[in-house]
């Protein structure tokens, strides 16, 4: 080899082994650039602790778990306040499932134009008068809101005014002899059991 | 000559290439490399460091858990945390993958922890600082507390409850933990900063309330 070969091969080894010397070095001091203050040390104290696996599997499975419970609701957080909208419609759309029947016996005598017919926000499922001023007999069903009764002329009497949220109630007392003692008629009692 | 000298210059550049693409990715910064799933590895670990899951998640390691593991961490100081502000004011403060401290603007804290290192660590913490509480029933019976196992639980999530409370007069504080470990067993116990403490059914009257807008936690004097 010539001697100009040979210094051109030295140089180049020379090079490349400074230059990877100082590169190593950078890594290492990136390395060690982190943790000023993490100074390593072991406790012997707990020696047989050593060989514990840090993590185990169970470990390893609820920590990528992630639960509703993992974020815990602040206890100062303001209750949103529910807007009208949302309160009021369901609400509404409870009383509105939720109804009232009611059972009536009125005396027309001294009020033969006493009827139900016109009562606003009833619904009349069953009446019958006996005669021009007889009784007048009278299923309705309202909302749990009421109102309960419906407008009727001064002179009107009432006999017997029952409510009940379900009908089975209403069918037990037409069932019954108090209410046998003022409805005789057939037809009514059969109409009435129908319909309860 | 020139074509040496062309020769060597050529060596020169491709060599600093090679070398430069050694390094790591971000210059400057480490990136942690892959540690044994050990408690001594965990020890001698650097911030960044991780532990690779079997599912191919990396639990990366933090500053404080590191030092949790070599049992030189201040659980009372948080204020070197890595800290996030929730619009509401609350600090979520990031101890480790498996132990997050929610703490909320009036002192009020909760911690929640995933792993039974994390929770033998703290729980080690609340007994070193806090005194435990005895339960009285319905009938007026105390109870012995019910001390889960240490040093370590087989947990699957814990959650520990820091709460003010006053008599009207003297301040104190109130601890909850719960715990779940993997078979759904549920675990509870109470710390406060004062020693002789009960809880359960106690009478209203000079207990001690929550001053906080929680009202969980009840206290009065043995």
């Amino acid at each position: 080899m010539k001697p100009g070969k040979s210094a051109f091969v030295i140089c180049c080894a020379v090079s490349v082994f400074i230059l990877s010397g100082l590169f190593q070095g950078a890594r290492f001091a990136s390395a060690l650039d982190v943790p000023d203050d993490a100074i390593l040390y072991y406790d012997d104290s707990d020696e047989f602790e050593e060989d514990l696996p840090y993590l185990s599997e169970e470990d390893e499975a609820s920590i990528q778990m992630a639960l509703p419970e993992d974020t815990p609701e602040n206890p100062l957080q303001p209750e949103e306040p529910e807007s009208p909208k949302k309160t009021e419609a369901p609400k509404k759309q409870r009383e509105a499932q939720q109804y009232l029947y009611h059972l009536l016996i009125l005396d027309r005598l001294d009020c033969p134009s006493a009827d139900i017919a016109a009562a606003r926000d009833m619904t009349v499922l069953y009446s019958f008068k006996h005669g021009a001023n007889g009784y007048l007999i009278a299923f309705y069903r309202t909302p749990a809101a009421g109102p309960m009764l419906p407008e009727l002329p001064d002179e009107s009497r009432i006999v017997l005014s029952l409510s009940a949220a379900r009908t089975s109630i209403l069918k037990d007392f037409v069932n019954s002899n108090p209410f046998r003692l003022h409805i005789t008629h057939r037809a009514v009692i059969a109409e009435l059991l129908k319909l309860l | 000559m020139k074509k040496r000298i062309l020769m060597y210059v050529c060596t020169f550049l491709l060599s600093i290439v090679f070398f430069a693409s050694a390094l790591p990715a971000q210059e400057g910064r480490y990136t942690g490399k892959q540690i044994e799933n050990r408690l001594s590895a965990v020890r001698a670990a650097n911030p960044g460091d991780y532990i690779l899951l079997k599912s191919g998640k990396k639990y990366v390691l933090t500053k404080e858990e590191i030092d949790i593991a070599n049992k030189r961490f201040d659980y009372k100081d948080l204020s070197q945390v890595e800290t996030k502000t929730q619009s509401d004011g609350t600090e979520v403060k990031t101890i480790s993958e498996a132990h997050v401290a929610y703490v909320y603007k009036d002192g009020q804290a909760i911690h929640v922890l995933k792993t039974g290192a994390s929770f033998s660590a703290f729980m080690k913490h609340i007994e070193d600082t806090y005194y435990i509480t005895r339960y009285v029933d319905l009938l007026e019976e105390y109870h012995d507390v019910r001390k889960i196992s240490s040093p370590r639980f087989d947990v699957f999530r814990a959650s520990v409850q820091f709460q003010k409370m006053s008599n009207g007069t003297n301040e104190i504080e109130g601890i909850m933990i719960t715990a779940y470990n993997h078979k759904g067993q549920n675990y509870m116990m109470r710390y406060c900063s004062d020693p002789d403490m009960i809880w359960g059914y106690i009478s209203n009257r000079d207990s001690y309330k929550p001053t906080g807008e929680s009202r969980q936690l009840d206290f009065d004097r043995e």
